[in-house]
């Protein structure tokens, strides 16, 4: 816009500079062109200016409210995140629960299996100690349906897990399945 | 453990036909003592046969079991192979032993290499020490051709 401007009065000076009176005129009627010109000019800078404003404006607006949902979704992000390390806790404690229960139980196992589960009992007991809790567990329940008589003992056994409901059972398997 | 005889045709009259003659027994059993003679005791009525099942206090409670279930009419056998008491167990209980693991000193062997290898902890070194006490006499005089023996981990 100045560049223009200043052109215009080089472009009026030149004119007025050693012109007689006609010319003078003209150049009075180019300057006030050129001076028109420049009014416009600086016009339209001011419009664009403005539309560039509502642009940034807009951008600004639509950026705000990306970053609003980002945060939003950061939020909810935490929330599963606390939710699951809630959830991870929980169960840390209901294991620790259930293999404190676990041992309990084993403690009238222990006589004839051995405290680490290494011990054939009466001699002809497979080592039950770091068995898998599935298969643990399927055992322990045959035995309390009375379909499994390992080495003949199975009515032994059967007495011995019938008060267990399958909540002691699987707390009882996961603890031999750990013994090493 | 095994099968003992009883004449059927003496003693109480428990069974009553139709009705469930092993939880007469059990409750038998389980009435004669003061407290609780046979943990999980499981008791099974087959003809004249009554099998009894379950960790008995002692010896003699295991006895005494035995002689209740069969002094009473009809019964002629009882089967005590599955009614233990902690005496049998520890009779009767095995181990396995574990094999012994011996390890010759190769040129070059480190006890922390050594370590390293069977423990996957080098660190561990002390226990081999530790097994080899009369064998390795100074830690830091170990050759090769020296058999030492490698513990298992506790």
């Amino acid at each position: 816009m100045n560049k223009i401007t200043i052109l215009s009065i080089i472009t009026a000076s030149v004119l007025l500079v050693g012109c007689g009176e006609e010319s003078k005129k003209e150049a009075t009627e180019a300057a006030t062109k050129a001076v028109e010109t420049t009014t416009e000019a600086a016009g339209n800078a001011v419009k664009a200016t403005k539309e560039a404003a509502d642009k940034a404006v807009e951008a600004a607006k639509e950026a705000t409210e990306k970053a609003v949902e980002a945060t939003k979704e950061a939020a909810e992000a935490t929330k599963e995140a606390t939710a699951k390390a809630v959830d991870k806790v929980e169960k840390a404690a209901g294991d620790a629960v259930a293999d404190a229960e676990g041992a309990k139980l084993y403690a009238k196992c222990s006589g004839c299996h051995g405290a680490d589960g290494k011990t054939k009992a009466l001699g002809k007991s497979p080592v039950i100690a770091g068995q898998s809790k599935e298969d643990l567990v399927t055992k322990l329940n045959a035995y309390k349906a009375g379909t499994r008589n390992e080495a003949g003992m199975g009515t032994l056994m059967k007495g011995q897990v019938a008060s267990m409901d399958d909540k002691s059972i699987a707390a009882l398997a996961a603890y031999v399945s750990t013994l090493k | 453990m095994g099968m003992f005889d009883f004449l059927s045709n003496a003693g109480k009259k428990l069974f009553h036909h139709g009705e469930d003659n092993a939880e007469a027994i059990k409750k038998e059993i389980e009435g004669s003592f003061s407290e609780l003679p046979v943990d999980g005791l499981v008791v099974d009525v087959a003809d004249d046969t009554v099998t009894l099942a379950g960790l008995a206090k002692d010896i003699a409670t295991r006895e005494k079991a035995i002689l209740i279930a069969g002094n009473v009419e009809g019964v002629a056998h009882v089967n005590a192979d599955q009614l233990v008491s902690p005496e049998i167990v520890a009779a009767t209980n095995t181990r396995d032993l574990p094999e012994p693991v011996f390890y010759t000193i190769q040129k070059g062997d480190t006890l922390w290499g050594i370590s390293t290898d069977f423990y996957k902890d080098g660190s561990k070194y002390p226990l081999i020490v530790e097994a080899n006490l009369e064998v390795i006499k100074d830690a830091d005089k170990i050759y090769p051709g020296q058999a030492i023996r490698i513990p298992e981990l506790a």
